[in-house]
């Protein structure tokens, strides 16, 4: 299997006022086409952050994000744009779905710009929504909207699909849906899945862990016995 | 299926905050209402009078004369390319009742200039009607009352009032023009059959030009061209004066020469007297008393004719004159107000126009910022710089042009009427259908679209240049900074939290700050105006007078 993610010598500094903060110090690491990858650290540990670049939401100070071979460091604008529409499917913490529209059109939101999308009533299917797909955000649960947030993220049938803290707001039984969700994607679809969470238990789910810790990668654990979400318990 | 999405995006957006949609359409309806309103009631007045002029065939030049005129000056008149002309008969006389003064105009039904409109009744069929001013209508005077005016030039001096009319020689109601009976100033005009006056020349010769028709005639382009005209007159009465003193010299001679023959006459039969009074006598008589008293009497006479032969030639010296227009009784008062209300519309509605704007631009500009996290997230999603824009463009436009649409109508077609129908207790022109002032119209609707198109943008440009990372992050909240007035230490003690809360953010949040001030200097400003405008007109009588 061939590197999908490599991530070389990736910095992000911030410059707030008089200080520079460092969020990425010189991040390396890589990630094989089809895996699903965890990245584990602490609140501000700077995960979001190489998160944000590796779904082309933001650029690094330095280094190169190289995604299917190209350096999307080097991107322009444009071409970030692009590579947001076709490549990526994100799925955010507080889901960030648009309060105007129903479940079905907020994943249509997705699907209307993606050249090879899937059917947005299928997808919510897939993700067992087919009762709500009418209902607008406020009128769903937490979980059932973070469940339209991934059916959104899918819809674009992406070739990387980001998960920036999915359970962070869900209660055990939820997350543990959306986490199984996510593991299928990445096992049945063969898409690459990248998931920050700060939960250490959910990392056997993974085929790859990557630990960052003060902004700078720690240890990468191979493992290549992932278990099922189901089998996990924390 | 993407532009579904918007439409279906921007319809309940519009729909779920229905009251901001409706207050920056009515902010922008106001501005555009005010502006294009008191703005285009100038050039509506003038339009007024443009179309009364022009229906009335009202004379651009009238050619008065001294010692009046005849044919042999209509004909010079006609010489003019393009010109209308008729000639005009009146006398001033003074009515038996009230004693008011009245200039009398004949009246013929083949006139083409200066047209009367009839407010009641019919024009004069027969030599014993009169139409009357309808000024005179509002004074006690009524149809089918009988009017005696006296002037030593009528034919008669009872007339029937049939009809009250308007004319586009005296389109001032306060004013008729002066003369030299009376107390000095005439109260109303008034037309009848051509056949009552006696005289045979002419008092006027109106001359219009159907080219100038159309032209605003208070406007500068009219102006000049008709001092072309008049030059052209000028040019072809040239030389007429004098022969006009010829005319009336020979005209009044014929009778003087009679007298003189017969003077001469009478000495001759004097001179045989003479003759046969020294034959008779044989030279011892020259004359006789009787012969004395004779001669005495024929030198008399002979004196008188003398004195009045010099008259004659002292008398009839003809002078032309030229009046345009503006030299009609009140005209020019029409043009300086419509002039004054247009100057009135620079100020006004324009600081009224940029708290419009103020206005519009915040509330579009707080609601992009309020749908930060959404643009991040379409954003993140991939939609292109424009695909996001274009929501809140069409929200900006659609807003826009309802409002300026409403504006536009009710503007032009409201505060016009008002400004006219104040006119219309003075003058006598009537209103005519109102037209849109597109210049103005047109910047109403940049400066409306700059208000809320230019608030979107300018947003927009500064948002969607933000990587979609930091427009998902909520904004951190503006830093809080220490003011100059924490430095008196004493005085910052003694103010309560609150007082100290407002102080800090008035100056954390400057532009709000800026808002607040310039709104309410705005408001401000813009009552004050009005009521300095009220008082200053109502008192500036008094100081003058004082």
């Amino acid at each position: 299997m061939t590197n999908y993610i490599e991530v070389k010598d990736a910095t992000k500094t911030y410059q707030m006022g008089e200080t520079t903060i460092v969020a990425n110090d010189a991040l390396n690491f890589s990630v094989k086409q089809g895996e699903l990858a965890v990245i584990l650290g602490p609140s501000g540990a700077g995960k979001s952050t190489i998160l944000n670049i590796l779904g082309g939401m933001d650029s690094p100070t330095s280094g190169q994000i190289l995604i299917d071979g190209v350096d999307i460091a080097a991107f322009s604008e444009r071409q970030l744009t692009a590579y947001r529409r076709t490549d990526v499917g994100f799925v955010f913490q507080f889901y960030n779905l648009v309060p105007n529209l129903t479940a079905t059109e907020n994943v249509e939101l997705a699907s209307a710009v993606a050249p090879d999308a899937l059917d947005p009533t299928e997808v919510l299917q897939e993700v067992g929504l087919q009762a709500r797909m009418d209902n607008f955000p406020a009128q769903l649960s937490g979980g059932e909207q973070q469940r339209v947030a991934i059916a959104r993220a899918l819809a674009k049938n992406p070739k990387l699909v980001l998960a920036d803290e999915p359970t962070g707001a869900l209660d055990y039984v939820t997350g543990k849906q959306v986490l199984k969700l996510l593991q299928d994607v990445s096992r049945k679809k063969g898409q690459t899945v990248l998931i920050i969470t700060h939960n250490a238990a959910i990392a056997p789910m993974a085929d790859r862990v990557i630990q960052i810790n003060d902004a700078k990668v720690r240890r990468v654990i191979e493992n290549p016995h992932p278990q099922s979400i189901d089998e996990i318990e924390w | 299926m993407k532009n579904r999405l918007q439409f279906r995006l921007l319809g309940r957006k519009i729909y779920g905050s229905l009251g901001r949609f409706i207050a920056i359409i009515l902010i922008i309806m106001l501005g555009v209402l005010l502006f294009v309103g008191i703005k285009s009631s100038g050039p509506d007045l003038y339009h007024d009078s443009t179309t009364f002029l022009q229906k009335k065939r009202a004379s651009d030049v009238q050619i008065i004369s001294s010692t009046g005129l005849t044919n042999r000056d209509l004909k010079l008149a006609r010489q003019i390319k393009g010109a209308q002309v008729e000639g005009s008969k009146f006398v001033y006389g003074t009515s038996s009742q009230n004693s008011d003064t009245i200039q009398l105009f004949s009246y013929r039904q083949a006139d083409r200039l200066n047209q009367l409109e009839l407010t009641k009744g019919h024009l004069p069929r027969q030599n014993s009607e009169v139409v009357l001013d309808d000024l005179a209508r509002k004074q006690g005077y009524a149809l089918g009352d009988q009017i005696k005016i006296t002037n030593s030039q009528l034919q008669r001096q009872q007339f029937w009032i049939v009809g009250f009319v308007i004319s586009p020689q005296f389109v001032n109601k306060a004013t008729r023009g002066t003369t030299n009976i009376g107390d000095g100033s005439v109260n109303y005009f008034a037309y009848t059959n051509q056949a009552n006056f006696k005289v045979s020349a002419y008092s006027a010769i109106n001359v219009h030009f159907p080219k100038l028709e159309g032209l605003n005639s208070y406007g500068d382009d009219y102006q000049a061209q008709v001092a072309r005209k008049v030059t052209q007159l000028k040019a072809a009465f040239a030389g007429r004066a004098q022969k006009r003193d010829q005319e009336i010299q020979t005209a009044a001679l014929k009778p003087i020469n009679q007298q003189q023959a017969k003077i001469n006459a009478a000495k001759k039969q004097l001179t045989a007297a003479k003759q046969q009074v020294s034959a008779a006598s044989q030279g011892q008589l020259t004359t006789t008393p009787e012969i004395i008293a004779q001669e005495k009497s024929l030198q008399d006479a002979q004196a008188k004719i003398d004195a009045a032969k010099k008259k004659m030639t002292q008398l009839a010296t003809t002078t032309f004159y030229y009046n345009e227009r503006a030299d009609l009784p009140g005209f020019t008062d029409y043009g300086n107000l419509a002039d004054r209300i247009a100057a009135i519309a620079n100020v006004f509605p324009l600081i009224f126009f940029l708290i419009a704007v103020l206005i519009t631009f915040t509330t579009i500009t707080r609601m992009v910022e309020e749908e930060q996290t959404q643009i991040g997230t379409l954003k993140a999603l991939g939609y292109t710089r424009w695909e996001i824009a274009q929501n809140y463009v069409f929200y900006a436009l659609l807003a826009a042009v309802l409002g300026i649409i409403i504006g536009v109508i009710v503007g032009t077609k409201t505060l016009p009427q008002i400004v006219i129908s104040m006119m219309q207790t003075q003058y006598s022109y009537p209103p005519s259908p109102i037209g849109y002032d597109w210049p103005t119209i047109i910047i109403a609707i940049g400066l409306a679209l700059f208000a809320t198109l230019g608030a979107v943008v300018y947003v927009l440009i500064v948002q969607l240049h933000e990587k979609p990372a930091a427009l998902m992050q909520p904004k951190a909240p503006k830093a809080g900074k220490r003011i100059l007035l924490e430095r008196f230490t004493t005085l910052w003690q003694h103010l309560s939290f609150n007082q100290k809360v407002s102080y800090r953010n008035l100056f954390r949040f400057k532009s709000r700050m800026w808002m607040g001030i310039l709104g309410i200097a705005g408001g401000t400003g813009l009552i004050l105006t009005g009521f300095g405008i009220r008082d200053s007109i109502d008192y500036s009588g008094q100081t003058q007078f004082k």
